[in-house]
């Protein structure tokens, strides 16, 4: 049962606990600081399946805690309290009396106990109840009026008698246990039957009485009396007593009376008893024998089979064997015996287990008479023991198989199994052999040099080991071979001492690894400027200094204390935020790394904005999110005041424009009268030239709003096809204008691409405008879609002048245009290419062109493709030996939507590329086990890999790439370390596209 | 009701005096229309109960009340409660266009405008919102 807020190192211990206790008979668990640590099956069945994590107090009475406590402290020093009953409250809410037994037991030097709990509820009240019962009926039997008692009728003695009874005979400080009833009870005067006969008559099952007896008191005086007497028939068939009720003779009806009312409860009591003791005669047959009440059928059967016949004639026992030959010299020789043992077959498949005290009995003249004894069925305690010696064996096994070193000393530090001999003790494996001790193993072992600590001051290691081994401490490592084990050894209860070695090389190499990458990490998360919070669901799981100060928190314990961090975020979007990361989280709406504008409300209340970059980590084993915060509230400002101004300065300037432009337009439209031809020339310029102007401003608007990424595109898929026809159409009108043809060029294949398409098309349009003005009247400009591997490319092709020389390489640049001089009827901004090109590398992709001076010229883009399913395949092969850089690439892979794989050696990638498909591949050039190189020419050659997408990422990439001489490796990109973040992104965007959604988002305010 | 059966009366409501000007010549000058204009949106809202407007023209960004303001004013008056508004602004980013349809008002017309279409700019509007 792995507790979900438990550390990694917690859990493996608490494994190898679990595996201990899980063979124990009883219900063990190891607390560890008060804390279960390990609970074995038995445990969590009696208390509750969650154990492990809680404290053992929990799951007891409050009045018991102080005394749990008392038990634990004696543990803790070394002390091995007494068993102890105490209440527990378990499953249901019963309470539950346990027996307790505590044992010191340190777990990695810090003080534990393991506890067995055994449930003594059931024997306890059934104990209370019998001797409460038996209380009751001895009172209600002492008390009566009447005079009772109870005859043995074997012995003929007085079992047992009550007040009224003593009082009748005159012997009420005399034991009556020491009277023979021929001590008292006359011949009746009617020639009635002799005690003996009397005793043989009720052991037959006859009643006697009520009859008028004569009985003599002790004091020598007789009485008459009328007793009634009534064998009892226990449960088990046998007749060892009868009970007598008397009556003095004038009280005879009262007597009667009383016999009825106390008849029932007298029955119960006299059932009661669970003695099972025998008697046989001097032939070792059977005269009497009682069955405890408790016996079942099977055993009432047996004891009624007995009488009459001996010990080894009821079983057919062959009395030539064992145990029985040396069990009948005893008899023979008249000796009392103990603790003979034989086995009662009760059915084919069932045995009895008897055990036999017996001694010789002797009448007053010296005759032999018998013998007489008590007998203990063992039946449920040999069962027990066969069941827990199975169980050891069980264990025995299971240790055999673990691929840890353990080994079992009894109390005098001899061996007693030791698993896996062969593989851990090589050359001396023939001598380790069970009876052998400790230390004479050490020795073997330092002799034959697997302890490489020991040489040249063996004796030395030898009896610092062997004091460590007599006072087991905490668990310390030891070097064998080239390995390192940690050594733990327990004392057990029984003396015996269990040594457990753990080969931790492995996990010692990877925790040091871990540990140094987790510590950069750390001290590089802890010292950013930038904020970063650890959350699952809101809950903070990490949260460094940057972010307690942005959202000001007293301490780090106070920002950890939040009980969710959608509190920091302004009431109004609280709701939704959760909602949105929900989503995300559960993946069911994009991935989740992006960047979001939120407002926050710090500790003191006041409001203020940051950008979140969210990524999901693993955090003790599970989920949770990764937020890295930066305060954007300067920047937002600067921003608004940005738009404001712009905005302002837009209808600023088009205000006057409008009148300007309204004016020039009535005017040469002829509202003010009819004007001069050169004046309305002039009108036309001031016309042309305000709307100019006004374009201008919205160019300047459009590019502002491109750069500052706060164009809205809304992304989604389009036909690249039908796209060029819908800006044909749009253009058309103007096309016409100058006489120009658009022509598409027949399309060869329909790609799609993911881009805004109001966007594409002022694109499109612009180059249209473009291509339309530069070229020769009647001419025709000609479009084109075409497949370019994973791209598609739109062309613009015009017949015009082409582009000069000089020219070339401002085309793209803002308020540049080639014929300024020109003086064409429409004249550009010298912002439309520029917007172009902003646009296109919003959408992911480049932007160019080519020209030839008097021919003509072609502009292009490149728009990555999408294939028929949109949803991308994003899983990028991370092949990279160092830990410490795979994660850093992990973490940049991430953060641009992708998923990263990670390996460390060049068999992983074969193996890998396998299995599944990628979207491409990174390389280190230095893998432990295959010149990465040599690795990419593997991938290179097999078909359906020859395409892969490949990014060599090494601090030598660049050399290696420039010595693979002709050698030539298509889509391959080498990119030197360190890693450069724009460059990777860019290689990863040509092949497998940009992520479909950029920073904006639904999030987005 | 047909369009052409007798001058369509505009309430024009404009705080900038050139384009004002501009504007009610443009629009006086198709000869289709009567225009009743306003400086201001209180003057706007005093005037219209008497005008009864068939449609009504606001710039967005005035000086005390604003255009957006002034079209819900107007929308709660018995008279113009249905009277179609148009826009006639300077902040013509897509985003601000379809803002001011959501609101309610029938059609955007950018400045700066053409004054030799905007008649039949006007006229168009009408007769799509009333019907043939």
């Amino acid at each position: 049962m792995p507790h979900p807020q438990r550390d990694s190192l917690t859990e493996v211990l608490a494994d190898h606990h679990r595996q201990m206790l899980l063979a124990l008979p009883f219900a063990t668990v190891i607390l560890v600081d008060d804390q279960i640590l390990a609970a074995n099956p038995r445990a969590c069945a009696l208390l509750g399946a969650d154990l492990e994590g809680t404290s053992l107090s929990a799951w007891m009475l409050a009045d018991e805690v102080p005394q749990l406590a008392n038990l634990l402290a004696a543990a803790r020093h070394g002390v091995q309290p007494e068993s102890t009953i105490l209440r527990f409250v378990v499953r249901g809410g019963a309470g539950r009396r346990c027996e307790l037994r505590v044992s010191p037991w340190a777990v990695e030097a810090r003080p534990g106990a393991l506890v067995t709990i055994e449930d003594r509820t059931e024997a306890l009240e059934s104990a209370e109840r019998e001797r409460r019962a038996a209380m009751h009926y001895r009172d209600l039997f002492e008390q009566s009026r009447y005079p009772l008692c109870i005859i043995e009728l074997t012995a003929g003695r007085i079992r047992e008698a009550n007040l009224a009874f003593r009082r009748l005979i005159g012997a009420q400080s005399v034991d009556l246990r020491s009277l023979r009833l021929a001590d008292f009870f006359l011949q009746e005067p009617d020639g009635g039957l002799p005690p003996e006969n009397l005793l043989a008559t009720l052991r037959r099952g006859e009643t006697r009485g009520p009859t008028e007896l004569r009985i003599r008191r002790l004091d020598g005086t007789a009485a008459w009396i009328l007793a009634t007497m009534q064998p009892v028939l226990d449960d088990d068939g046998v007749r060892r007593t009868a009970r007598a009720f008397i009556a003095e003779i004038d009280r005879r009806k009262e007597a009667e009376a009383a016999l009825q009312a106390s008849e029932q409860r007298f029955r119960d009591f006299a059932a009661s008893s669970s003695d099972w003791i025998w008697e046989t005669g001097p032939d070792y047959r059977f005269t009497f024998v009682t069955g405890p009440r408790a016996a079942t059928d099977g055993e009432n059967l047996f004891y009624r089979t007995l009488l009459g016949r001996t010990r080894w004639e009821a079983i057919a026992a062959d009395i030539t064997q064992e145990p029985w030959r040396s069990h009948l010299a005893d008899l023979d020789a008249r000796r009392p015996f103990r603790n003979f043992r034989y086995v009662f077959p009760l059915s084919p498949t069932r045995n009895a287990y008897f055990l036999v005290n017996g001694i010789p009995v002797f009448a007053p003249d010296g005759r032999f008479a018998g013998y007489r004894g008590t007998a203990t069925n063992e039946t449920a305690q040999v069962i027990a023991e066969n069941t827990m010696r199975r169980t050891r064996d069980e264990l025995t096994d299971a240790i055999a198989r673990v691929p840890l070193g353990i080994a079992l000393y009894d109390a005098e530090d001899r061996l007693i199994v030791r698993n896996n001999i062969d593989r851990d003790f090589g050359p001396v494996a023939h001598l380790i052999r069970p009876g052998i001790t400790f230390e004479e193993i050490l020795r073997l072992c330092v002799s034959a040099g697997l302890l490489p600590e020991a040489v040249g001051l063996e004796e030395q290691f030898i009896q610092a080991r062997l004091r460590r081994h007599r006072n087991p401490g905490p668990p310390f490592l030891q070097q064998r071979d080239n390995r390192w084990l940690e050594v733990r050894e327990h004392r057990l209860e029984n003396g015996h001492t269990i040594v457990i070695q753990i080969d931790i090389t492995e996990a010692r190499r990877t925790e040091k690894a871990l540990r140094d990458s987790e510590g950069k990490f750390r001290s590089l998360v802890e010292g950013s400027v930038q904020a970063v919070v650890i959350h699952r669901e809101g809950r903070p799981l990490f949260a460094n200094h940057a972010f307690v100060q942005m959202f000001g928190f007293d301490s780090l314990e106070e920002a950890l204390a939040l009980p969710s961090i959608y509190g920091l975020f302004v009431p109004e979007n609280r709701d939704r935020v959760k909602t949105v990361h929900r989503q995300r989280i559960g993946g069911q709406h994009g991935p989740l790394p992006s960047e979001y504008q939120h407002e926050m409300v710090r500790m003191d209340g006041n409001r203020f904005w940051i950008e979140s970059r969210l990524s999901m980590v693993e955090w003790d084993g599970a989920r949770a999110v990764q937020a890295t915060i930066v305060d954007i509230t300067e920047r937002r400002n600067i921003e608004r005041l940005k738009n404001d101004f712009i905005s302002t300065v837009s209808h600023e300037l088009r205000t006057p424009l409008t009148s300007i432009a309204g004016s020039l337009g009535l005017i040469s439209g002829g509202m003010a009268g009819p004007i001069s031809e050169k004046a309305q020339r002039l009108i036309e310029i001031a016309g042309s030239n305000s709307d100019r102007l006004v374009r201008l401003i919205n160019s300047i608007l459009d590019i502002e709003k491109i750069e500052s990424g706060r164009l809205e595109i809304n992304f989604e898929r389009l036909s690249a096809v039908q796209l060029v026809n819908q800006a044909i159409e749009v253009n058309r009108g103007f096309a016409d204008e100058y006489g120009i043809d658009l022509v598409l060029e027949e399309p060869s294949a329909t790609p799609w691409i993911h881009g805004g398409s109001d966007q594409l098309i002022q694109v499109l349009t612009n180059l249209l405008s473009n291509a339309i003005k530069f070229s020769p009247p009647r001419g025709a400009v000609r479009l084109a879609v075409r497949r370019r591997g994973d791209t598609v490319r739109f062309s613009v092709h015009d017949r015009g002048p082409g582009i000069p020389e000089e020219f070339r390489a401002r085309v793209f640049d803002k308020f540049t245009q080639a014929d300024s001089s020109s003086n064409r009827r429409h004249s550009g901004t010298g912002l439309g290419l520029s917007i172009c090109r902003a646009l296109v590398e919003r959408h992911g992709g480049s932007i160019d062109f080519n020209t030839q001076l008097g021919l003509g010229t072609e502009f292009y883009f490149d728009l990555p493709e999408i294939g028929i399913d949109s949803s991308r395949n994003r899983r990028i092969l991370v092949c990279e030996d160092e830990p410490d850089v795979a994660t850093l690439i992990g973490l940049l892979l991430e953060q641009e939507g992708l998923e990263p794989e990670i390996v460390h050696r060049a068999a992983d990638v074969r193996h890998l590329l396998q299995q599944h498909e990628y979207a491409a591949l990174t390389i280190d050039l230095s893998l432990p086990d295959l010149p990465g190189l040599e690795l990419l020419r593997e991938v290179r050659a097999m078909p359906r890999l020859r395409d892969l997408p490949v990014i060599i990422l090494s601090a030598t990439a660049r050399i290696a790439e420039a010595n693979a001489g002709g050698e030539r490796f298509a889509r391959t990109v080498w990119l030197n370390k360190p890693i450069d973040r724009r460059r990777l992104t860019e290689a990863l965007n040509t092949f497998i596209g940009p992520r479909p959604n950029g920073p904006e988002d639904e999030e987005e305010p | 009701m047909n369009a052409e059966a007798r001058r369509m009366r505009i309430l024009y409501v404009e705080d900038e005096p050139d384009i004002r000007e501009v504007t009610r010549l443009a629009l006086e000058f198709s000869g289709r229309f009567e225009v009743r204009i306003c400086d201001s949106g209180d003057q706007a809202l005093r005037e219209s109960p008497s005008f009864k407007p068939d449609l009504i023209l606001l710039d967005v960004m005035m000086p005390g009340m604003d255009g957006l303001t002034l079209m819900n004013r107007l929308r709660a008056e018995a008279q113009t409660e249905a009277t179609p508004v148009v826009f006639m602004t300077a902040k013509v980013q897509s985003s601000e266009v379809s803002r001011y349809l959501d609101l309610g008002a029938v059609s955007v017309i950018p400045k700066p405008f053409d004054p030799r279409t905007l008649g039949d700019r006007v006229m168009d509007i009408l007769v799509k919102h009333h019907g043939s």
